[in-house]
């Protein structure tokens, strides 16, 4: 199921099967399912909002505050506009570097919004929290334009089974073929996992940072060889 | 159907690349990466990766409880928990690691295509695919027959031999070695290294290096995906490709060439820390299998042994070779598939040949009992998709079954034409052919619509299969443009499987780019 524009509610991204997990319990979401109002401004996720009343609910209070995105899509090039690729899972090393921070159209790699759950699968952020790299890099842009950002509602980004339980499939999962993010066959507290790889992607963070501004710089100047 | 063709010599009865064979075996470098894609590709989409829980413990269960051995209910429990860890982590892994080779199979094309673009250009691309099954890898001697096959231990085996990075030699002193002709085997790593000896002797101006190439720092190539990963028991990540086991390489000389070169043998065969210098002046020896190296053993059976940093393909020894990678998938098949038989109460593979070290004389695939037995084919039964080897679209027995192939054929042969085409194009064209092309075409609607065949079913013989993508060759007439010939394909297939219109748009969306001959390379694509 693909999601074609903002009027529609949260649906399943591409190969969402769920994997083979069984379903994790859900978070509260009363009064929220299928409540989008008209955007006003597009984002690729919660915390990555610019104004007052431009979360999925139109209901936050300042920059960086918002619930949900405002901006759906469903995998590795399909955003359209600027700053609305999810990133994470699909892209090269400098694309994943720059999650919710792309500079054009079908530039953005892997879908919105980022679960939690998501890492980077190339550059220095491999392994890593996506969502978090995303926010560190909207809180900047916020900075940049002397902007007072609140509290994300998510400290790491929107769980998901925050995001399962406000989609109307009742499923939301991002690209790809390798299984749910979020799951466990018995042998583990699926919360270990994703704790571990969230104090990871804080603590080493500023240096997340360094090394993408290396990367790409190498890129840019490799890309120019050939004009 | 079917008929089997035979590889073109590499060098005919040469083992030197000069000036003058140089385009051919260069070219047949390139029809060599080509032809391991489809081959990988198959054995991927007879994995499912990911079997739903729910089900899998039933089978489980009921395969348990059927074994007509006494378990009580808090063993039937603990086994139906591990077995179902044990499937769902090897069933991601080994779809995620075969991805991971077919990535870097994509790359190798592409790599040895810049070192041809370079030096002579021209890479070619459309038409290079094998479209008769078994196939045979261009210049192997001898040659061995390469099945499209799901994912099983004959056809792990034959990975092995495509990216074996030894000779297999005959057995000392066996007297049955004349007996078979597997002698004299010439790896992918030999033939690259006979093109760098020649590449060492060219000058920095024989290199051009306008003509468009596809260069790092654009995008175009990353070693991990979503798709090459998998989960482990505790459901942590791991990525089977290395970040630092190399990319693209922007071909500009001699140096460049032979790195380009050297990658592609490495992520293949092994990365070693005391190379062959290909530009000394007598050509060293291939190196020899000894007892601690992986391989396989000399006699063509398996070694299931720890893995050695020899079979890593990058400096850090961190990422497996694509040999490696197989040995490892192939190795832990078998102990799985054991273990199921045995729980389940079917005779397991007990000292099967195909892992005899000592077996006398050369060990035959194609006579392997151990092939395919009731052990095997209860463990495939929890994640293997029933596919047919070698099917064409032909077998098919429903004109809806039949239209989704022809539509994935033509999908999956306009990959080539746009990659061709990408060697044509240089700047933002280049750059959108590739992105909005090749990349989409193969997660939106490759990945998308092979996944749909697997799930349709035909009857042959008596039996019923799943339907499978079969990679055969679409051959776009010149009487319209190859895109507006795809665009036909998926609207002939989904008038007769509606299940396939949510790509419509991603089909629409293809840039139109032209078969080679009407290639106007100034001008924009258009989409």
């Amino acid at each position: 199921m693909f999601i074609l524009n903002n009027q529609d509610i949260l649906l399943d991204s591409c190969g969402g099967s769920g994997g083979g997990c069984s379903s994790p319990s859900t978070p509260s979401t009363t009064g929220e399912k299928g409540v989008v109002t008209t955007p006003i401004e597009l984002h690729a996720c919660a915390g990555l909002n610019a104004c007052k009343g431009h979360d999925r609910f139109g209901t936050n209070d300042c920059a960086g505050t918002g619930k949900c995105a405002t901006q759906m899509h469903v995998c590795h090039t399909l955003n359209n506009c600027r700053g609305q690729g999810g990133c994470g899972l699909y892209g090269d090393p400098e694309e994943q570097c720059k999650p919710a921070a792309n500079s054009c159209s079908w530039q953005g790699s892997c879908a919105t919004p980022i679960q939690r759950e998501r890492i980077s699968t190339a550059g220095p952020n491999a392994g890593k929290s996506t969502w978090l790299l995303a926010r560190k890099l909207f809180e900047e842009r916020m900075t940049d334009s002397k902007r007072t950002i609140g509290d994300s509602p998510f400290p790491a980004g929107p769980p998901q089974a925050w995001l399962n339980a406000v989609s109307a499939t009742g499923e939301y999962d991002s690209c790809g073929n390798s299984g749910n993010k979020y799951c466990s066959f018995g042998y583990n507290n699926p919360e270990v996992p994703i704790k571990e790889m969230i104090d990871k992607s804080m603590a080493e963070m500023p240096e997340t940072l360094k090394d993408c501004a290396c990367t790409d710089a190498k890129e840019n100047q490799e890309s120019k060889a050939q004009g | 159907m079917n008929t089997p063709f035979k590889a073109p010599k590499l060098l005919g009865d040469e083992s030197v690349v000069t000036k003058e064979n140089f385009p051919e075996a260069i070219q047949q470098a390139i029809g060599i990466e080509i032809a391991t894609i489809p081959v990988y590709l198959f054995t991927y989409y007879s994995i499912n990766r990911t079997p739903s829980e729910d089900v899998l413990k039933k089978q489980l269960y009921d395969k348990l409880v059927a074994s007509g051995k006494d378990y009580t209910q808090a063993e039937l429990d603990n086994y139906v928990k591990e077995l179902n860890a044990d499937i769902q982590v090897f069933a991601n892994k080994a779809g995620a690691m075969v991805m991971s080779v077919a990535i870097e199979e994509m790359l190798h094309m592409s790599l040895s295509s810049n070192v041809m673009q370079a030096i002579v250009g021209n890479p070619k691309h459309v038409g290079q695919a094998p479209n008769s099954w078994p196939a045979y890898l261009p210049g192997h001697n001898p040659e061995f027959p390469i099945n499209r096959g799901k994912l099983s231990l004959r056809t792990l085996y034959t990975f092995l031999q495509i990216e074996s990075p030894f000779s297999i030699e005959p057995v000392e002193g066996d007297p049955d070695s004349n007996s078979f002709k597997a002698l004299n085997y010439t790896t992918i790593g030999e033939f690259y290294y006979q093109i760098e000896r020649y590449v060492c002797s060219l000058s920095s101006g024989d290199f051009n290096t306008e003509r468009p190439q596809l260069i790092p720092g654009k995008g175009f190539y990353t070693p991990n995906t979503v798709d090459t990963i998998y989960y482990d028991r505790e459901h942590q990540a791991k990525m089977e490709n290395a970040g630092d086991s190399g990319g693209l390489v922007y071909v500009t000389d001699a140096k460049s060439a032979i790195k380009a070169m050297e990658e592609i043998v490495e992520q293949g065969e092994g990365y070693s820390d005391d190379p062959r210098d290909p530009c000394a002046g007598l050509a060293e020896p291939e190196p020899q299998q000894t007892e601690t190296d992986k391989g396989l053993n000399p006699n063509g059976t398996v070694k299931c042994t720890p893995p050695s940093p020899d079979n890593t393909d990058n400096p850090e020894h961190t990422e497996a070779s694509h040999y490696e990678k197989f040995n490892e998938i192939f190795c832990e098949y078998h102990e799985l598939k054991n273990k199921f038989a045995e729980l389940m109460g079917v005779a397991p593979d007990l000292n099967p040949e195909y892992m005899d070290a000592n077996l006398q004389g050369y060990f035959n695939p194609d006579d392997c009992k151990d092939f395919n037995s009731a052990a095997e084919q209860l463990f495939q039964s929890f994640f293997v998709i029933d596919i047919e080897k070698n099917p064409s679209t032909m077998d098919y027995d429903t004109p809806a079954a039949r239209a989704v192939s022809d539509f994935t054929n033509a999908m999956y042969s306009y990959l080539y034409v746009m990659t061709e085409n990408c060697y044509k194009r240089k700047g933002n064209t280049q750059y959108e052919i590739f992105m909005f092309g090749i990349h989409k075409s193969m997660i939106f609607i490759l990945n998308s619509v092979c996944g749909e065949l697997t799930a349709l079913t035909y009857k042959k013989n008596g039996k019923t299969y799943n339907c499978a993508p079969t990679f055969e060759e679409f051959e776009f007439n010149t009487y319209s443009s190859p895109k507006s010939q795809v665009v036909k394909a998926y609207e002939n297939a989904v008038e007769l499987y509606p299940g396939i219109s949510y790509m419509g748009q991603r089909v629409h969306d293809l840039p139109d780019v032209p078969l080679d001959p009407y290639t106007t390379p100034e001008k924009p694509v258009t989409f």
